[in-house]
């Protein structure tokens, strides 16, 4: 055999991958999430609300979890130790949380309004008609502008609202996602591909971070080796990047074109059946979390809404971290999520 | 399966030769650890890779039917002012849709090659600005006591990514990849339009269903969920009573008209 021109390090690199591969192998992946839960009815075709009982009877008002269309929202409980869902229900809280599933053919024809007012407004109510409280709506991502809206148009459905990296503000400098998206033709889009393809959407976000998310973070994969915990939740968190839902197209071209180019959440042009969301008609108390290193939404994305809320009681959390670090990285485990089960406790 | 039988120490040399930074730092190595000749050549040899594979990015596009300046096709030198004429011609007789559907693919397929062609050059010359950043770096380190070179693959591998990224972030930026990308989405998606044309015409021929058919049911049967959806039961309910309240005032309308009565008058 010839002598390898390697040097040690990059063999002993080479076979830890190995190494982290086979241990890999063996470590099942599930995407059903850490905590409990039962479901409690079907708001739309294919969308389940599920309940995460409280773990302490102490009265708390019920969060209602609006996720993104676009991810799983598994990466809310990804572990026992990283799960957002048990902080919330650790602190007493009944939690719901809308999942959207995955739109099969027909779904194609549902829009915005189908989504927001009708389905999300459903699963609102029946989760105030369970617990006998109005909820208080936690907002993920694209899931944020979902409760926004609908604090707007039904704010008899939001007691409070808490936003987490959720965009306002689709026209700011340094949002390459928004850039990409202006010559878009989403309705052409929309009639030729029907539901958007996972696949296609997701080589969009990676294409934003190449080296970052098909380099680096592989590179970094041997330092895993003979560490399970930590590679189950590599593995965990791999799924959850490429297991994603197609778009409903008509939903998916609308959301492009009305939020994407015409910026029409902070113009107000956004319509949905017909009447205009005006961030202004929010008045109930908002708490909005943004993530300073977001590559999907800048900071200045997200903190356009306390210009054009209509609230009086609106606050601010920085994360020091990325739009992903907000649920899972431990800093926000140990430092941030605290602070939001507070002031839902207030 | 054991390591040794997976993986064999000729896997691990192909793997080093298939990553740009396994092949500098080879070359590297055999500069002795300062970039010199080999050096040279390896990020030489890069840049003719990515050379080879915009010139044949190229001639794609030129083969899809690219004009040069003068509005003549250097690939099989049709002037372009026939191409309106044949456009025209498709227009007449008999076979006129058909003809006009094939043209109309042609059209998105020239399209959609050439909107690729664009953004994989935007790429490209990303990457050659990440090599020459690389090398520059390197050379500034070799002269400069002060920068020590990279000592192990990580850390030559540390600096490529994050010269690379940083050219990479910046053809992002700009507002010609926006453009390109932009045509690039939509170029895909009328391509894909064309071929379904194609694809539902033919079908019609043979009386199969055909995808305007299966969207149609499908926008109906949203339609319908949608308007029973948004009739809350309440109104359900005043509607069924207003029903009943007509038949019967119709029922009673009839028996009337029925009665010997009714009749004589």
């Amino acid at each position: 055999m010839a002598q390898s021109p390697f040097d040690h390090p990059l063999h002993d690199w080479q076979r830890r991958l190995i190494e982290t591969l086979e241990q890999a192998a063996e470590l099942p992946v599930d995407t059903r999430g850490a905590t409990p839960f039962t479901h409690h009815g079907e708001v739309g075709p294919g969308m389940h609300l599920r309940r995460y009982a409280p773990q302490a009877a102490t009265g708390q008002r019920p969060v209602l979890i609006v996720y993104s269309l676009v991810n799983r929202p598994f990466i809310l409980d990804l572990t026992e130790r990283r799960s957002l869902i048990a902080a919330l229900t650790r602190a007493g809280h009944p939690v719901y949380l809308l999942d959207w599933g995955y739109p099969k053919g027909a779904d194609r024809f549902l829009d915005l309004g189908d989504y927001i007012d009708d389905f999300l407004a459903t699963a609102a109510e029946e989760v105030a008609a369970r617990e006998g409280a109005t909820a208080d709506l936690l907002g993920v991502c694209q899931g944020g502008v979902f409760a926004l809206c609908l604090a707007a148009l039904q704010p008899q459905r939001v007691h409070r609202l808490v936003n987490l990296v959720t965009p306002v503000d689709f026209h700011t400098p340094g949002d390459q996602l928004s850039r990409m998206a202006q010559g878009v033709d989403f309705d052409q889009a929309a009639q030729a591909l029907g539901n958007v393809s996972a696949e296609w959407l997701n080589s969009v976000f990676v294409a934003l971070k190449p080296y970052r998310l098909l380099a680096q973070r592989y590179m970094e994969l041997p330092e895993l080796a003979d560490h399970p915990e930590a590679l189950h939740d590599f593995l965990r968190l791999e799924r959850w990047m490429y297991d994603s839902p197609d778009q409903a197209a008509t939903a998916f071209a609308e959301f492009g074109r009305e939020c994407y180019q015409r910026n029409g959440l902070l113009n107000g042009t956004l319509t949905l059946n017909g009447r205009p969301v005006r961030l202004s008609a929010i008045e109930q108390p908002v708490l909005n979390v943004y993530a300073e290193q977001d590559h999907l939404v800048p900071p200045a994305a997200a903190r356009a809404l306390g210009a054009h809320v209509g609230s009086t009681d609106y606050g601010e959390l920085a994360f020091p971290g990325g739009h992903l670090g907000v649920f899972i990285s431990r800093r926000a485990h140990a430092e941030l999520l605290p602070r939001i089960v507070a002031w839902l406790a207030e | 399966m054991a390591s040794g039988e997976a993986f064999n120490h000729e896997w691990i040399l192909r793997m080093g030769d298939a990553t740009p930074v396994g092949v500098l730092w080879r070359a590297l190595q055999a500069d002795g650890g300062s970039p010199g000749p080999a050096c040279d050549t390896a990020f030489q040899g890069l840049r003719s890779q990515l050379d080879t594979t915009l010139s044949g990015l190229n001639a794609v596009a030129t083969s899809a039917g690219a004009t040069g300046e003068d509005g003549v096709d250097p690939a099989n030198e049709t002037p372009q002012w026939l191409t309106p004429w044949l456009q025209t011609l498709a227009r007449l007789g008999p076979w006129q849709h058909g003809l006009e559907r094939t043209q109309g693919l042609q059209i998105a397929l020239d399209r959609y090659l050439h909107a690729h062609v664009e953004c994989a050059r935007i790429l490209l010359d990303s990457v050659r600005a990440g090599l020459d950043t690389l090398e520059q770096r390197l050379q500034m380190a070799a002269q400069d006591p002060q920068r020590p070179l990279p000592e192990d693959y990580r850390t030559l591998y540390e600096w490529w990514l994050t010269d690379s990224e940083a050219c990479y972030e910046q053809a992002l930026a700009s507002a010609q990849w926006a453009e390109a990308f932009g045509r690039l989405a939509n170029a895909t998606t009328a391509l894909v339009d064309r071929y379904q044309k194609q694809l539902d015409a033919g079908l019609r021929t043979l009386d199969l269903p055909n995808r305007d058919d299966f969207l149609d049911t499908q926008r109906r049967l949203v339609e319908l969920e949608r308007s029973q959806r948004r009739n809350t039961p309440g109104d359900e309910l005043a509607a069924l009573r207003d029903e009943v309240a007509r038949l019967r005032d119709e029922v009673g309308a009839l028996r009337a008209e029925r009665t010997p009565g009714h009749r004589e008058r």
